[in-house]
């Protein structure tokens, strides 16, 4: 149940882009045939109506939905179904050139039609991040589309680019009312991808068998591939190491990691997740509004040693607001190492030396960390009173409502630093309920890294440097630490998922030895 | 007879639109707004501006005095038509139809399991007495009515599953599909939820069992020379199972509670899980649907439970 | 075995106090799974009360042991994943567990016996009323009741006894109801009745007092069930909140650690096992003492 809880909660703050993708790598010798049989905490509910998609109907239909180009694992895009793409700064506008000769497997052409319409239809149901930049979108050609912009940033083509795409030929003539289009998009998805849907039960399976006329030659390896539902973790390791399964995705129990690693089993490891304590403090009757009460509680916690205890070992411990993964990570940089002295002195500082009580607003998968802060706090004289929320209530008030005192989330780490800006910058798209304060400096800065002058984020990387330094200058945010997350295969099984991020996985390439 | 069964079917009436209040308005209380989650799980939350939010709750009837909402919720479900879950954007009346033939399915399972199970080895230990299997079988309902369901699932998964290899860890599959495979599969769940049904009707039978025999009756029938067999189940346990009866009308309500922690184990679509996934997401259209139908499933049963007493007690008169 | 039902007559008359203490003494303590119970009960009551001074260690703080530390002569049941003693935060448990069953079950007589009584005396609309409100609440099974209950509420360990309680009320209206019911007819109270005895002195004088083995009974009966709905509710993710101490999270949370630290999990669970097991013997133990005909009843 706990993973059950989690998943979502994970799953949500990770991928608030719409993630698309595949690729090349993959091992170099692949044996074809076999049905890969996998395990996953989270199951596509929705197949192939992008308007309502949430993240695990954007990674794990990868098979079937491809996208117009991903990250590689250093957090540059590279072209899926793109064959490149060409920006003017100046004129505000990005144009996408196609690979030609592909084919959705109703048929129909990949072209800068159906790219178009794709986009479009992000516009118009409001679900196209910076959709809100597109003046027009101009067909060039059968294999080039020109975005016509209001603005440009580097990170416009990351947005634009992760979209995937379905094929708009099966969805028009799937009904004659919009209802019934979405109706059947929802439980049919047509896509240019290795694989098609063969049989999808709602929160049970899906399977996937494969394209014979797949554009990339000789790909996939595999004849089929199944994902199971199994929401229970405990029952999930069992059943991976029972032999049932193949594969089991996007595992965050350490404890099932180190018994399975134990067993010979296969690991390939993921990103895992930021985890971070935000305080209201844009409230000005908060204590938290204090720079010195945020300094003393992130002086309080003696990090590595809780991310020890967390994670036995595989947790890295925070000290930024970057891990030491992200392109953007500040090297040696540590404001507020472990300091019983140094927390009481800032309360003391801030007039608090009496003490402070705080809640923090938790899910129950958050609740042994929410111990451990709260042993750790009522050291220095914090006491923390726990609020542990169903996600329906955690999520109104992350995303809706708000929070008052202190929040524990956990969030997505990309390969590319557009983190910064969807969780912490100047218009956030997860906490963006206004309660945390920014300073003037840290939000120049995020702006300064956007500007049209960069081409991609590796040219803004210093920029975005400078703004994460200021958030630690600031004690803006309370980092914690960055969990384990891998995936677990037997060892017949060759995988590159989760090659980046827990949510790129580039099917075609995955096969199996013989067993 | 006929009057007390028209009786019960008015207070049965009365009862159902009792709980069909409580379920509109308990449910209407949970706090968040289901809306906010809706959008928060379908993710792209810049893109989703106050106004689609707005829109969304008159799209779904939110934005009506909440007695009107009751009043039309009503009137739809008399129309067989539940309304659409936020989380799903499924009709609520697909989604049941998806889960509730699984949960029937191993909770029948269970309950007749429970049932036939308990009352044998209630018999068995009550006519053995202190015998061998009497105190390998006894022991064994105490563990049955103690021990916390989710764990009984997890051990019997690592040693049937795992370490015996005998039976599929989790999932379920659809008997039309594959008889054995699905029977082999529903061994753990059905044994997991009837285990405390087992052991709280064997312990009850085995009570009414041991008193029954001791009365003038039975003793009668021993002495006039009858076998053991026909002793007892021609007139010892069609007495003893009355209050047996009554555990089954119960055990209903237990299955459809158990199926929440049973189903989140073995990795069964069915209804229980879809509930607690609902109660956690706030998608209350599918929280309302699925306890209205529980509990008038659990209303049907008891009727007929209350029903039934006269069949197998004439003494019972319906006043 | 062969004890002869009492009638409700008998019942009313005034048997002589002393040989009543004694048949309910000797049928009490008749059965050894009873007297195990007792004891049972007693050692958990007194660990509970003395939990400050027979915990070893502070059940709060964490890393007094080593992450998931094995079991040892200074951590005799190891400890949990953020290195609190399992020992001592089993001990505390043990006033959570007691709290619980103790709280949720006053809680809910309280609020039963008098709509049930209420009930059994009163015209049809409030009868009908109250009774088949009961029967619509007990038309949801306990865990779901409660789950729903403990959504709207919120965590903690007050809003999951908030939830039991409530959930479990009809069972106590219910036995009162019937019992007020059947002594109502009963001659000897509508002599009562005609001779001017007040409502409220009936009540309190014949109907409590008659009323008071069932309930007794179903009461300890019930404590077992709600230490067990505690315990799912833990799994499902509702309950106790940091840094408390509850045998249902432990648990749960010890669950995950099942094949390196079994201890984790089965400690906590054998405490379960252990109470729940010991209020439903002696439930049995006082049913078959203080009424056998309540068998198959309760």
């Amino acid at each position: 149940m706990k993973k059950l809880l989690l998943v979502p909660a994970a799953l949500i703050l990770v991928c608030i882009l719409v993630f698309t993708g595949c690729g090349g790598g993959g091992e170099a010798t692949g044996a074809s045939g076999g049905t890969l049989r996998c395990i996953s905490g989270a199951i596509p509910n929705n197949l192939g109506y992008p308007p309502e998609k949430a993240p695990s109907d954007n990674f794990l239909m990868l098979p079937v939905l491809e996208r117009l180009a991903e990250w590689d694992e250093g957090g540059n895009m590279i072209p899926v179904l793109a064959e490149s793409w060409d920006v003017d700064a100046d004129a505000m506008t990005i144009t996408w050139n196609l690979k030609q000769s592909i084919k959705f497997t109703d048929g129909s052409d990949w072209n800068a039609e159906a790219l178009r319409w794709n986009f479009q239809l992000g516009i118009d149901n409001n679900r196209l991040t910076d959709g809100q930049y597109v003046e027009s979108l101009e067909v060039v050609n059968a294999h080039a589309l020109k975005m016509h912009l209001t603005a440009f940033s580097w990170m416009m083509i990351e947005n634009y680019g992760l979209i995937q795409v379905i094929s708009p030929t099966a969805f028009e003539n799937s009904g004659t009312t919009a209802e019934e289009r979405a109706t059947w998009a929802r439980a049919n998805a047509v896509g240019t991808g290795p694989f098609t849907v063969a049989d999808w039960k709602r929160d049970d399976h899906i399977k996937f068998v494969k394209n014979p006329n797949y554009w990339q030659e000789g790909l996939p390896y595999l004849d089929a591939i199944e994902i199971r539902y199994i929401p229970d973790a405990m029952v999930a390791a069992a059943t991976i190491e029972a032999g049932d399964a193949d594969m089991w995705f996007a595992v965050s129990s350490v404890q099932n990691i180190i018994d399975l690693q134990d067993k010979g089993l296969k690991i390939n490891w993921g990103p895992g997740m930021f985890i971070t304590l935000l305080p209201d403090s844009s409230n000005p009757d908060s204590p938290l509004a204090i720079k010195e009460v945020r300094e003393a509680i992130e002086y309080g916690l003696d990090r590595p040693a809780i991310a020890g205890m967390l994670g036995q070992g595989l947790y890295e411990p925070l000290h930024q607001m970057a891990s030491s993964t992200w392109p953007g990570y500040v090297e040696g940089y540590d404001p507020r190492p472990y300091s019983q002295d140094m927390a009481r002195e800032k309360l003391t500082q801030a007039g608090f030396s009496t003490g402070l009580t705080f809640k923090i607003l938790a899910t129950s998968a958050g609740t042994d960390a929410v111990a451990a802060i709260q042993s750790y706090l009522g050291e220095v004289g914090i006491t923390i009173e726990p609020d542990i929320a169903d996600l329906g209530r955690y999520f109104g008030a992350v995303f809706g409502t708000g929070w008052s005192d202190l929040v524990y989330t956990a969030s997505g780490i990309n390969p590319s630093a557009t983190d910064l800006f969807i969780h912490y910058g100047p218009s956030p798209m997860t906490f963006r309920t206004g309660n945390i304060l920014k300073s003037p400096e840290y939000l120049a800065l995020c702006a300064e890294a956007l500007d049209p002058m960069y081409k991609n984020v590796m040219e803004a990387m210093p920029k975005i440097k400078a703004a994460i330094r200021q958030a630690g200058e600031d004690a803006m945010i309370i980092p914690l630490w960055r969990t384990a997350e891998a995936s677990i295969m037997q060892t017949y099984v060759h995988s590159n998922y989760p090659k980046i991020h827990g949510i790129m996985w580039s099917p075609e390439d995955d096969w199996m030895d013989a067993h | 007879m006929t009057t007390y069964i028209l009786r019960r079917l008015v207070q049965a009436i009365i009862i159902l639109i009792i709980v069909s209040l409580m379920v509109f308005f308990v449910i209407r209380l949970l706090p968040g707004d289901p809306l906010i989650i809706y959008v928060a799980q379908t993710a792209q939350l810049e893109a989703m501006p106050p106004e689609m939010i707005e829109q969304l709750r008159v799209q779904y009837g939110l934005d009506k005095p909440i007695m009107v909402q009751y009043v039309n919720w009503m009137a739809n479900m008399f129309r067989g038509d539940f309304g659409e879950s936020i989380y799903y954007h499924e009709k609520v009346s697909t989604l049941m139809r998806e889960r509730f033939p699984v949960t029937l399915h191993i909770g029948v399972l269970s309950l007749i399991i429970g049932a036939v199970l308990g009352i044998l080895v209630g018999i068995i230990t009550a006519v053995r007495r202190g015998k061998w299997l009497d105190k390998i079988l006894t022991p064994l309902t105490y563990i049955g009515i103690t021990i916390p369901v989710f764990f009984l699932g997890i051990l019997m998964i690592y040693a049937f599953g795992v370490k015996l290899g005998w039976l599929p860890i989790s999932g379920y599959t659809s008997p039309f599909e594959d008889f054995w495979y699905s029977t082999r599969q529903l061994v753990m769940p059905v044994l997991c939820m009837s285990f405390f049904s087992i052991a709280a009707n064997a312990r009850q039978m085995r009570s009414s069992m041991l008193e029954v025999i001791s009365q003038d009756y039975v003793r009668t029938a021993w002495s006039k020379g009858l076998t053991e067999r026909r002793v007892i189940f021609k007139h010892a346990m069609k007495n003893s199972l009355i209050p047996v009866i009554t555990l089954v009308g119960v055990g209903v309500g237990i299955l459809f509670g158990g199926s929440v922690l049973v189903e989140t184990i073995f990795a069964i679509p069915g209804v229980g899980r879809l509930l607690v996934s609902s109660i956690f997401g706030q998608d209350y259209v599918v929280v309302q649907a699925i306890t209205l139908v529980i509990a008038v499933a659990i209303l049907v049963v008891n009727l007929l439970v209350d029903i039934s007493y006269g069949w197998f007690d004439p003494r019972i008169r319906y006043g | 075995m062969a004890e002869s039902p009492i009638t409700a007559a008998g019942y009313l008359e005034e048997a002589p106090r002393v040989s009543e203490w004694h048949r309910f003494r000797r049928v009490f303590l008749s059965r050894g799974v009873v007297i195990f119970g007792l004891v049972v009960l007693l050692i958990v009551a007194f660990v509970a009360i003395f939990a400050e001074w027979l915990a070893p260690y502070d059940p709060y703080k964490v890393g007094v042991a080593p992450s998931l530390a094995q079991p040892s002569w200074e951590h005799p049941l190891g400890a949990d994943n953020i290195g609190r003693d399992t020992l001592s935060r089993l001990i505390y448990g043990s006033r959570t567990a007691l709290m619980v069953g103790f709280i949720s079950v006053i809680a809910a007589s309280i609020i039963g016996i008098p709509l049930g009584m209420i009930a059994g005396y009163s015209g049809t609309v409030l009868n009908t009323l109250i009774m088949r409100t009961m029967d619509a609440m007990m038309c949801f099974p306990m865990l779901l009741f409660a789950l729903v209950l403990a959504a709207v509420l919120g965590s903690g360990i007050w809003n999951v006894i908030i939830a039991l309680s409530v959930a479990t009320i009809p069972g106590y209206a219910r036995v009162t109801h019937g019992l007020a019911l059947s002594i109502k007819e009963n001659d000897y109270i509508l002599a009562q009745q005609s001779m001017g005895s007040s409502y409220i002195r009936t009540v309190f004088k014949h109907i409590l007092p008659n009323a008071f083995p069932p309930l007794i009974v179903l009461m300890t009966m019930q404590l077992g069930n709600l230490i067990l709905a505690e315990a799912g509710l833990s799994f499902l993710g509702i309950g106790i909140t940091p840094p408390g101490a509850a045998w249902g999270a432990m648990v749960n949370t010890g669950y995950g650690y099942l094949k390196s630290n079994p201890v984790l999990s089965f400690a906590p669970c054998i405490a379960i096992m252990l109470v729940v097991f010991a209020f439903n013997m002696v439930g049995d133990g006082l049913r078959d003492a203080l009424d056998p005909r309540l068998r198959g009843l309760l």
